[in-house]
C-alpha cells in the first residue's frame, strides 16, 4: 500500500457541544468509512459530563482484525459485534472480527479514572484479511 | 528553536523515545532543563522495589482492617503515607509519631518501606495563609468528593524552602531511627494524593458542590491570576526534586503521574500532557538508575494506559496502583471501598459492582504484564494494593506476588468471538 495512502487517514472531529448532542450518541453513531485507499483513520473526540458523543459504526468482513489505539482520556471502549453481543470495556488489541457485518464501537468515560473526560484520539486500523 | 529543541530532544532518547519524539513535533520555545544522557540503571548498585505493597491512607492504631492486611502472605511492602499538614502542625514543630507507628508495623511484618509525604490538600495552613490559593478539586469533573486545595504557588520561595525543611526533618528522623526507606515517592506538586499533579477544576463543575468551602471556585483562573506557567512550575519541581536528591540520595525514587488532566491547562500550547512528559523526563534524569514512573490506575480487562507505558519507553520501569475510591463493595459500616471491577460509578443502571477472586487477580495481571511493556518495564515492577482488597482477596495477593517475581503472569486468553446469526438469517454484507 502506498505511503502516501496511508497518511491519507481520515479525520472525523466530534465535540459533543449541545449543538451536536445527537450526532454521535447510541441513536446515531457516527459511520466510519476508511478512505479509498488506505485501512487507517484517525478519530478525534471529546468526552464531557452527561454527554453521550462518540457511538462509531463500521463495516468489515469476516475474519478481519481491528488494530487500535487510544490517547487523551481515559476511556471504556465496547464493542458491539453484527450478531449483537457486546464485549468490552477491556478489549484485546488486535480485536479478532469474526463476522461479516456492521460492528458499533462505543467510548465513554472510564469514571473510574482519574482524567476521564476531555479529547481523546483513536488510531484504527483494519487489515485486509 | 524547533530544530535545537529537536536535537535536544534525541538526547532523552533513551528516557523517553517515543514520547519525547511527539513532543518535538510540537516543540515550544521553552526550556530544557535536561541535557544529559540518562544513566542506564545499575541493579547491582541498587535494590529497586518489586513485588505488592500495601498502601494505607491514614492508617491508625486499632485499625483492625489494616491489622488483617498485614498478615496476608505474599505483601513485599508497606507504604508509610504521611501528611505534611499532621507531621509538622505548627511552623518548625514535627510529629512523627505516624510515622514511627507506620514503621514498626511495616518491621514487624518484615516489609519494605515505601515512604510517601503527600503535599497538596495536607499542606499546612500556617504556611504562607496570605499566600494561599483556595482551590478546590473534585474528580470527573465535578462528579465527585469536592475537596478545598488550599497551597501557596509552589514555585513560591515561602513554599519551597517550607518544603526543603519538612522533607529534610522527615529524613533525618528516619535515618535517626534506622528505619531503611526502600523507595520514595516523589511528592510536592500534589491534589489530594501522592500523584503529580494540580488542581484544574473550572467553576461550573464544581459549584454547588458540598464538603469543601472553595465550591465553585475556577482554579484556571486563580492560577493565571497567580502568574501560572509552565516554566515556573517546571522550576517547582525540579527545586523538589534536588531536595528528595539532597535528602534520599540512594534511595529508589518513583513518580505517580496522571496522564490526562493533570495540570492546568495555561502556558505552552495550552494542552496537559506535554507538562508531563517533560516533568517525568526531568525527574527520570535527575534519578537515574533510581526511577520509577507510576500510574495509579489498574482496570479489570483494562490493558494499561499506553501513554504510561510509552512514557516509560524501555528504560524506566512501571509501576502501579489498583483503583479504590470508587467502591465496588460495601464494609461493615456501610461505606464503599475496595476495587471496582464492573459498572459505572455514578450510573443507576449500571451500579458499580466489586471484583471477585478472578477479576481481582486479572486486575493486578495487568500490571503484573503490561502491555506494550519491554526493557525494564516488560514485567511491572511493584502494585499498591488496598487493606480492603488485601482482605478480600488474600490468594490473589499471594498469586500476584508470586508471578509479579517470577515474572510469568499471563493473562487468560480471551475466547475469540465467533460469527453467530440466527439460523437462515445471513449476516448483513458490508457495501
Amino acid at each position: 500500500m502506498p505511503k502516501t495512502a496511508l497518511v491519507l487517514a481520515a479525520i472525523l472531529a466530534v465535540a459533543a457541544g449541545p449543538a451536536l448532542a445527537q450526532v454521535g450518541n447510541a441513536a446515531m453513531p457516527i459511520v466510519l468509512k476508511m478512505k479509498r485507499g488506505t485501512d487507517r483513520l484517525t478519530v478525534h473526540g471529546t468526552l464531557k459530563q452527561g454527554g453521550d458523543c462518540c457511538t462509531y459504526v463500521f463495516k468489515a468482513v469476516g475474519g478481519q482484525k481491528l488494530y487500535w489505539s487510544e490517547s487523551g482520556a481515559v476511556v471504556r471502549m465496547v464493542i458491539t459485534y453484527p450478531d449483537g453481543h457486546a464485549d468490552g470495556p477491556g478489549l484485546p488489541n488486535p480485536l479478532p472480527l469474526p463476522a461479516t457485518g456492521a460492528y458499533t464501537l462505543a467510548i465513554s468515560p472510564d469514571t473510574m479514572a482519574d482524567g476521564a473526560f476531555g479529547p481523546f484520539t483513536l488510531k484504527i486500523r483494519i487489515p485486509p484479511r | 528553536m524547533k530544530a535545537r529543541n529537536a536535537v535536544r530532544v534525541l538526547t532523552l532518547g533513551l528516557v523517553l523515545a517515543a514520547t519525547v519524539a511527539g513532543l518535538a513535533a510540537t516543540a515550544q520555545p521553552r526550556r530544557r532543563v535536561l541535557d544529559r544522557p540518562v544513566e542506564a540503571a545499575s541493579a547491582a548498585a541498587l535494590e529497586m522495589p518489586r513485588g505488592i505493597y500495601l498502601y494505607t491512607e491514614e492508617p491508625v492504631q486499632g485499625d483492625q482492617q489494616f491489622a488483617d492486611a498485614l498478615k496476608v502472605r505474599g505483601l513485599d511492602g508497606m507504604a508509610v503515607v504521611l501528611d505534611w499538614s499532621l507531621i509538622e502542625p505548627s511552623e518548625g514543630k514535627f510529629d512523627f509519631s505516624s510515622a514511627d507507628f507506620q514503621v514498626a508495623e511495616a518491621q514487624q511484618h518484615n516489609l519494605a518501606i515505601e515512604l510517601v509525604v503527600r503535599a497538596g490538600s495536607r499542606t499546612p495552613a500556617w504556611l504562607s495563609p496570605t499566600q494561599q490559593l483556595k482551590l478546590v478539586y473534585s474528580p470527573h469533573e465535578g462528579a465527585g468528593k469536592c475537596s478545598d486545595v488550599d497551597i501557596p504557588p509552589p514555585w513560591s520561595s515561602d513554599y519551597q524552602s517550607a518544603f526543603k525543611v519538612m522533607l529534610n526533618r522527615t529524613a533525618k528522623h528516619f535515618q535517626k531511627t534506622g528505619a531503611h526507606i526502600a523507595v520514595v515517592k516523589l511528592t510536592g506538586l500534589n491534589t489530594t494524593t501522592e500523584e503529580l499533579r494540580l488542581p484544574a477544576e473550572v467553576a461550573d463543575k464544581t459549584a454547588n458542590k458540598s464538603g469543601c468551602t472553595n465550591a465553585g471556585a475556577d482554579d484556571v483562573t486563580i492560577w493565571k491570576g497567580a502568574g501560572y506557567s509552565d516554566a515556573l512550575v517546571t522550576q517547582a519541581f525540579n527545586q523538589l526534586n534536588a531536595d528528595f536528591a539532597n535528602d534520599f540520595p540512594d534511595t529508589p525514587i518513583t513518580l505517580a503521574i496522571i496522564p490526562h488532566g493533570g495540570f492546568p491547562p495555561i502556558g505552552g500550547d495550552g494542552a496537559h500532557e506535554p507538562m508531563v512528559a517533560l516533568l517525568v523526563s526531568d525527574a527520570a534524569a535527575s534519578f537515574a538508575g533510581r526511577f520509577t514512573l507510576q500510574y495509579d490506575y489498574l482496570g479489570y480487562d483494562q490493558a494499561v494506559k499506553s501513554e504510561v507505558m510509552d512514557l516509560a519507553g524501555n528504560t524506566l520501569p512501571v509501576a502501579w496502583q489498583t483503583n479504590l475510591w470508587m467502591g465496588g463493595q460495601k464494609t461493615p459500616q456501610g461505606e464503599t471501598e475496595g476495587a471496582a471491577c464492573g459498572g459505572k460509578p455514578g450510573d443507576k443502571s449500571d451500579p458499580v459492582t466489586g471484583c471477585s477472586d478472578a477479576q481481582y487477580l486479572n486486575l493486578l495481571g495487568q500490571g503484573i504484564t503490561p502491555a506494550g511493556g519491554v526493557g525494564p518495564n516488560r514485567a511491572g515492577s511493584y502494585i499498591e494494593v488496598f487493606p480492603f482488597d488485601v482482605v478480600q482477596h488474600p490468594m490473589q495477593i499471594a498469586q500476584a506476588h508470586a508471578e509479579l517475581m517470577a515474572g510469568t503472569y499471563h493473562l487468560p486468553p480471551r475466547p475469540t468471538p465467533t460469527p453467530h446469526c440466527e439460523p437462515g438469517v445471513r449476516c448483513p454484507l458490508p457495501n
